[in-house]
């Protein structure tokens, strides 16, 4: 982060992040009736146009930028892999170790484009932007917690971590876009009523998301670090 | 107007022109929950997919009808609200006004999903990338290089466990196998692509990425046609913003049915909703129409 003058992109994001999300979070109740999804939508949308705008004003390198997409295309892309296993998506696993290698920006980066390209695959809907925020939000959890120290690469830290980021945040953050469209209306009953039935499923999510990160995390993490040696890039936690 | 091959008219206006539409569209259809104006948005996605897809669509229908049929009838039995019971289920009264609720949110529901099927006919990939493109240069072209990315990807999963099963290396049935050739496979799959993603990269730089202006093959010169349409949207959506501020869809569910009437005057409003939402139905028709009249002409 460079001190000397804030480019315009980078004032957009602040003006986005501390005037029109309060202002959003204080004016929508206000239009009387059953506005929580969009409220909750307009919110969403803020901060992902939030998180695009300081990539943007980074002006990342090209080789940045392909090595994103790469772990971008291959979070989307990993179920191909286990084409012998129904269900089994690792995605949310390799969007937190993007996380953990290049940070919490990237990481929420990598998460929110995988969600929509993979919605380009399998067709968009009101769910596209649920998926891009809850996604996002995992690979920033697991880059800001590595960040701060607290997620070491050991193995069974990594496993419990991915399996319950997704268990408690990823998935119930998912779970909304039902609570929303399908019930309409908050109640306590509603939302126990959405929440206990999307437990199975996050289960299954949590147990791909934590086996991967047994299997697959130290992996890719030493690939990751050998291309930094190697071409020397991506030095200093960007 | 020569903009190369589209599914219809709309779709061949200006690509930001299409998207700003979807944007007021699915905003408006979130947002306005008094039932005429969740009818008339069921009703002009329903033309619109319609002409889009002509009989093909028939079947989407049929599954929104169904899904909305439940959606309705799930509704009062997770919210007992509602001052009109019509009977008992499990000791918990089923209410009218919880049953009209859910009507609304399932209408809310299908005519949202109708307009995103129809925003996924109109805009493309390369519409969007198109449009972010000179506002956005680094996360478009990430956009694109990750959905060229998947497909590749894909195939390259194929191929290594193609050659693992060659070799005799995933017979096995059992779980814990399958899902250790899976990692096997997807760690060799991420060596040969980060690799190879380097290489990319350094191409790129070679050729002078990011040192001039994004361009586009789309046609992004704004014509007289599209800068007219561009207007009635802009005005019509202000007409619809400003009717949504003085009250004039307010719609209550819970605990008593309480909607704005809409009579007399406040008829307009709901008039020019309709004319907005019909936009694209109506050029796509003029368009057949056109084309039917000079066909016969011949």
């Amino acid at each position: 982060m460079k001190k000397a003058k804030l480019p315009r992109r980078s004032w957009l994001t602040l003006i986005l992040l501390f005037l029109l999300i309060p202002a959003a979070l204080i004016f929508c109740p206000r239009l009387g009736g059953q506005v929580w999804y969009f409220t909750s939508l307009l919110i969403i949308a803020l901060t992902l146009c939030a998180f695009f705008l300081v990539f943007e004003a980074r002006r990342p390198q090209a080789r940045e930028l392909v090595v994103l997409a790469m772990l971008s295309a291959l979070a989307v892309a990993s179920r191909a892999a286990f084409a012998a296993i129904p269900h089994f998506k690792p995605m949310t696993a390799i969007i937190m170790i993007t996380g953990i290698a290049f940070g919490p920006e990237a990481g929420f980066l990598t998460g929110a484009v995988s969600g929509f390209v993979s919605n380009f695959l399998f067709g968009q809907g009101p769910w596209t932007p649920w998926q891009m925020f809850a996604y996002g939000v995992g690979g920033f959890l697991a880059g800001l917690l590595s960040r701060l120290g607290v997620l070491k690469r050991n193995r069974l830290l990594l496993t419990l971590f991915g399996f319950f980021m997704v268990l408690l945040i990823v998935g119930p953050l998912l779970d909304p876009c039902a609570l929303f469209t399908m019930t309409g209306e908050i109640t306590a009953a509603s939302a126990r009523a959405v929440y206990l039935s999307g437990i199975p499923v996050n289960l299954i999510h949590g147990t791909a998301a934590g086996l991967t990160m047994l299997l697959f995390a130290n992996p890719l993490l030493d690939k990751l670090d050998r291309l930094r040696v190697k071409y020397g890039m991506l030095e200093g936690g960007q | 107007m020569a903009r190369g091959q589209h599914p219809d008219a709309f779709a061949a206006l200006h690509p930001a022109l299409n998207l700003i539409f979807f944007l007021a569209v699915l905003v408006w259809t979130v947002l306005l929950r008094h039932p005429a104006y969740t009818l008339v948005s069921l009703l002009a996605g329903a033309l619109y997919y319609r002409a889009l897809l002509s009989r093909r669509a028939w079947r989407t229908f049929g599954a929104l009808l169904i899904l909305m049929l439940a959606l309705t009838a799930l509704n009062p039995l997770f919210n007992t609200r509602g001052a009109h019971p019509l009977l008992t289920l499990l000791g918990r009264p089923y209410t009218l006004e919880s049953l009209c609720y859910g009507a609304s949110a399932a209408g809310m529901f299908a005519a949202a999903l109708l307009w995103f099927f129809c925003y996924g006919q109109v805009v493309t990939e390369d519409k969007l990338t198109a449009v972010l493109g000179r506002h956005l240069p680094a996360l478009s072209l990430l956009l694109v290089m990750v959905l060229r990315l998947v497909p590749a990807v894909g195939r390259r999963a194929r191929q290594l466990s193609g050659a693992r099963r060659c070799v005799g290396l995933s017979g096995s049935d059992k779980l814990s196998a399958r899902i250790g050739a899976g990692m096997t496979t997807l760690s060799a799959l991420s060596s040969a692509m980060l690799e190879g993603s380097v290489i990319t990269a350094d191409s790129m730089r070679a050729r002078g990425y990011g040192t001039g202006a994004v361009t586009s093959y789309q046609d992004t010169a704004w014509h007289r046609k599209d800068r007219l349409l561009l207007w009635a949207v802009l005005l019509l959506t202000l007409c619809t913003a400003v009717n949504f501020a003085f009250g004039g869809m307010r719609a209550d569910f819970l605990p008593t049915l309480d909607f704005a009437p809409i009579l007399g005057l406040r008829l307009i409003p709901l008039a020019g909703y309709a004319l907005l939402l019909l936009i694209p139905a109506a050029l796509h028709l003029w368009e057949e129409l056109k084309w039917h009249s000079l066909k016969s002409n011949i």
